[in-house]
C-alpha cells in the first residue's frame, strides 16, 4: 500500500531553490533512509510532508489522501531540532501531546504509561524534562512522536548525539515498528546506520533526488567493483583484460576496478591464466563511499 | 472551538495560573498598592495624635486665649518674646512658633516660623489660618455691632454639595473616586500587559526550545495562536474577576458607591477587546524576535505606548469629554485605557463608545490577521532577526 506519494514538489526561498522537482513513494512495512549532505533539502522536504510549510508546486499525498488534519494525526515526527517544554513534567508533556494528536484523556494516559514502561523511564514520569539526561530526553521525544500509534513515522537525524545504548534502543523500536507494518522514513548522515537499517534509499543533493532504490540495488548500481589480488610473484600486466577498467599496481598486489555489469568469477578465471594467485578478495564499496562519490561528482 | 485549540487553551491556562509571577501580581501587588496608600494615611493620623508644641508670641494680647481654646492641632505654649521663641525652636523644645504683632487685628499679618518647610495644604495650617481669620472677622464685626448669627454666617457663608447627574437622571453624590478611577484602568492595563507578556514569552520559549516544530506537525499555526490567546485571555479574566470581587467587598465595607453595572459591562468589553488587540501585537513581536532579550526591548516600547493615557490621567480628570481626549480615545492603541477612564469619570456620549469599540474591533481583526501571517512564518525562524521588508513580505504572502 502506498503510504506516501510525493509528486514533483518544488520549494524556493527567495531565489534559492531548496527542493527541486522532487518525487518519491513509500510503502508500508519498510524503512526508508533519506540521505543527503547538510543543506541538501532534507529538512525542507520533511517539513513539507508534515504540512509545516507548503510546496510552491507539486503534490503530496499521505495514505492516498491530500494532507489534512486527519492525515496529520497518523504521522509521527521527530524534527531535527529537538524540542520539549523544559519545565513540564514528563507525564504532563506526553499527555498534552497525546491530546493534541486527538487521543482522549484516558488513551493519552494509557499510551504514556505503556511507552514510558517500554523505554524504561516509568520511574521518571513525574520528573521535569530539564532534569532528564539528553538520552532520556531523546527517548521522550521519540515517545511524543509515537504516542498516538501513527502509521507513518518520520525521524530527522534520530541518532545524533546518542550513546550506543540509546542508539540501540531506538533502533530496536524502529525494527519493531517496521514489523508491525509501519512505514519509517529517517534522515541521517550516518551512512553506517543507514546501511544497517534501511530497506530503501533516497539520496538528495542540492534539492534534487540523485538516488532512489532498494539498498541492495543501489549498492550494486553505484558500487565500483573492486578486487584486490595478490600474486606469488610480481603482478603481470592486466590492463589488456577486457572486463578490467583500471589497475593500481603495488608490488605483488594489485587493486583492480572492474567494468560495470561484470562478474568476479570471470575475472578470477582470467587472472589465473596470468599467474599464481595467493589471495583474491572482493571489496564492495560502502554506502558511505557511494555517498561521497555521488555527492562530490554530482552524478 | 476546534478541539486542538481547546487543548492548547486549557494547557496554557493551567500552566500559567500556577506560575509564581501570576500569584504575586494577582494577590500581592494590589495588597502592596493598598498598603502604600493606607500606611501614609495611618502615619499622618498617628503623627497628628502625637502633638507637637507651637510657641505663640502674642503681642496683641487677644489671640492667645482663643487659640488655646480652638486650635487643637498643636499644644500651645506661651512664649514672651520672639528671641526666646527662636531659642526654644533651636533647642527643639517647640517645633514651630507664631508671632502675632500688636496691630494684628488691624493689619491682619502674622509670621509663622518652622524648621521644616511648610505645606500650605496641611490641615493643621489651614485650621490655624482659618482660626486667625475668624478672630479678625469676629473682632471687626462685633466692634461694628453686628449680631453673633451674622458673624457666624460671614465666617462660613456657603456650603457646596457635589452631585453628578447620570444618564437616567438619577442624582448621585460624587464619591471620592480618584483611587478607583485611576487604579481600575491601571490594574486592567497591568492585567493585559501581564497576559500579553506570557503570550510573548511562551512564543519565544517554543521558538528557542524548538518545540514549535513538533507542535506545528500536529496543529495549525492559527489553532496554536488562538489557543494561546484564549487560554491567556481566560487567565486575564480570572485575574480581573479576583480583583473586582476584592473591590466589591472593600467598597461595600467602606460604603463607597461602585460604578454602575452598565459601566462595568462597557469597561469589561473594552478590557477584552483591548486584550485581544494587544495580544495580537505581542504575538507579532514574539514571532519576529529571536531571543527573550530583544523581545523585551520591543515590548517595553509597546507597554509605554499603552501607558501614555495613564500619564494623561490628571488631564482627563479635568475634563473627560474634551475634544483632544475624545480624539485620542479613537486611536486604536489608546482606546482601551482612555475609554475606560472616560467611562469611569463621566457620562461618555454613546456615539463615542460605539465608534471607539468599532474602531478597536476593526483594528483587532486586521492586527490578528497580520499577526497570524507573521506568526506562521516567523515561528519557524531562528538565528537571524528578519528585516522589516522581510516581515512585510510575509504579511503580503
Amino acid at each position: 500500500m502506498k503510504i506516501l506519494e510525493i509528486d514533483n514538489i518544488t520549494k524556493k526561498y527567495n531565489t534559492r531553490i531548496a527542493v527541486d522537482n522532487f518525487s518519491l513513494n513509500a510503502e508500508s512495512g519498510k524503512i526508508y533512509g533519506f540521505l543527503g549532505p547538510n543543506g541538501a533539502g532534507k529538512t525542507t522536504t520533511i517539513r513539507m510532508i508534515m504540512g509545516i510549510i507548503e510546496p510552491d508546486s507539486g503534490k503530496i499525498k499521505v495514505f492516498g489522501e491530500k494532507l489534512s488534519e486527519s492525515t496529520k494525526k497518523r504521522i509521527g515526527y521527530i524534527p531535527e531540532e529537538r524540542g520539549l517544554y523544559r519545565k513540564y513534567r514528563v507525564s504532563d508533556l506526553l499527555h498534552y501531546f497525546g491530546k493534541l494528536k486527538g487521543l482522549s484523556s484516558e488513551e493519552a494516559k494509557r499510551n504514556t504509561d505503556m511507552w514510558l514502561e517500554k523505554v524504561g523511564l516509568k520511574d521518571r514520569a513525574n520528573s521535569k524534562i530539564e532534569e532528564l539526561s539528553k538520552g532520556m530526553q531523546q527517548n521522550i521525544q521519540l515517545i511524543v512522536s509515537l504516542i498516538n500509534d501513527p502509521d507513518l513515522i518520520i525521524l530527522d537525524e534520530p541518532f545524533v548525539g546518542l550513546d550506543p545504548i540509546n542508539t540501540r534502543n531506538i533502533k530496536e523500536i524502529i525494527y519493531s515498528l517496521k514489523d508491525s507494518g509501519k512505514t519509517i522514513i529517517f534522515s541521517t548522515h550516518q551512512m553506517n546506520e543507514a546501511e544497517r537499517l534501511c530497506d530503501h534509499i533516497f539520496l538528495i543533493n542540492k534539492g534534487r533526488k540523485i538516488i532512489d532504490g532498494p539498498l541492495d540495488d543501489v549498492k550494486k548500481k553505484y558500487s565500483k567493483n573492486f578486487v584486490s589480488v595478490e600474486f606469488q610473484n610480481k603482478v603481470p600486466n592486466l590492463e589488456d583484460i577486457g572486463i578490467v577498467e583500471k589497475v593500481y599496481y603495488e608490488g605483488n598486489k594489485a587493486e583492480i576496478e572492474l567494468r560495470k555489469n561484470t562478474n568476479y568469477n570471470d575475472l578470477l578465471e582470467l587472472l589465473m591464466k596470468r599467474g599464481d594467485i595467493k589471495k583474491y578478495e572482493i571489496s564492495e564499496s560502502s554506502l558511505e563511499s557511494i555517498f561521497v562519490e555521488v555527492v562530490t561528482d554530482g552524478i | 472551538m476546534a478541539s486542538k485549540t481547546k487543548v492548547v487553551a486549557i494547557t496554557e491556562f493551567m500552566t500559567s495560573v500556577k506560575r509564581k509571577e501570576f500569584i504575586i501580581l494577582t494577590f500581592l501587588l494590589p495588597l502592596i498598592l493598598v498598603m502604600s496608600m493606607v500606611i501614609p494615611l495611618f502615619f499622618m493620623q498617628t503623627i497628628s495624635h502625637q502633638k507637637e508644641t507651637l510657641g505663640v508670641v502674642d503681642e496683641s494680647g487677644i489671640v492667645l486665649p482663643i487659640l488655646k481654646e480652638r486650635y487643637t492641632d498643636y499644644i500651645i505654649k506661651e512664649v514672651p518674646s520672639p528671641e526666646e521663641a527662636r531659642q526654644l525652636l533651636e533647642n527643639n523644645i517647640i517645633s514651630n512658633y507664631i508671632v502675632i504683632p500688636k496691630d494684628f487685628l488691624k493689619v491682619g499679618k502674622a509670621s509663622y516660623y518652622s524648621k521644616v518647610q511648610l505645606s500650605s495644604f496641611s490641615s493643621a495650617n489651614i485650621n490655624l489660618e482659618r482660626i486667625l481669620s475668624d478672630i479678625v472677622i469676629e473682632s471687626l464685626l462685633s466692634d461694628k455691632g453686628v449680631s453673633k448669627e451674622t458673624i457666624n454666617k460671614v465666617k462660613s457663608p456657603i456650603e457646596m454639595e457635589r452631585i453628578t447627574v447620570t444618564k437616567k437622571g438619577e442624582e448621585v453624590e460624587t464619591p471620592f473616586s480618584f483611587v478607583g478611577n485611576y487604579l481600575l484602568p491601571l490594574f486592567l492595563f497591568m492585567s493585559i500587559m501581564n497576559a500579553g507578556g506570557y503570550l510573548l514569552n511562551g512564543i519565544i520559549e517554543e521558538k528557542e526550545n524548538k518545540v514549535v516544530e513538533v507542535l506545528l506537525s500536529t496543529i495549525s499555526p492559527n489553532e496554536l495562536l488562538s489557543g494561546k490567546i484564549l487560554g491567556l485571555g481566560g487567565l486575564g479574566i480570572l485575574q480581573v474577576g479576583i480583583w473586582i470581587s476584592g473591590i466589591v467587598i472593600i467598597t461595600s465595607f467602606l460604603k463607597i458607591p461602585l460604578v454602575s453595572f452598565e459601566k462595568g459591562i462597557i469597561i469589561m468589553i473594552f478590557f477584552i477587546l483591548g486584550y485581544l488587540f494587544y495580544s495580537s501585537i505581542f504575538a507579532m513581536i514574539g514571532s519576529i524576535s529571536t531571543s527573550t532579550r530583544d523581545s523585551q526591548q520591543i515590548s517595553a516600547v509597546v507597554s509605554f505606548l499603552v501607558f501614555i493615557p495613564l500619564l494623561l490621567f490628571f488631564g482627563i480628570v479635568q475634563n473627560p469629554n474634551m475634544a483632544f481626549i475624545r480624539l485620542l480615545g479613537m486611536v486604536p492603541p489608546f482606546i482601551p485605557t482612555i475609554m475606560m477612564m472616560r467611562v469611569l469619570l463621566s457620562e461618555v456620549p454613546i456615539i463615542d463608545i460605539v465608534l471607539s469599540m468599532l474602531i478597536l474591533s476593526l483594528s483587532l481583526i486586521v492586527s490578528a490577521k497580520i499577526a497570524s501571517k507573521i506568526f506562521k512564518v516567523g515561528i519557524l525562524m531562528h538565528g537571524k532577526k528578519p528585516s522589516l521588508s522581510e516581515v512585510l513580505r510575509w504579511v503580503r504572502g
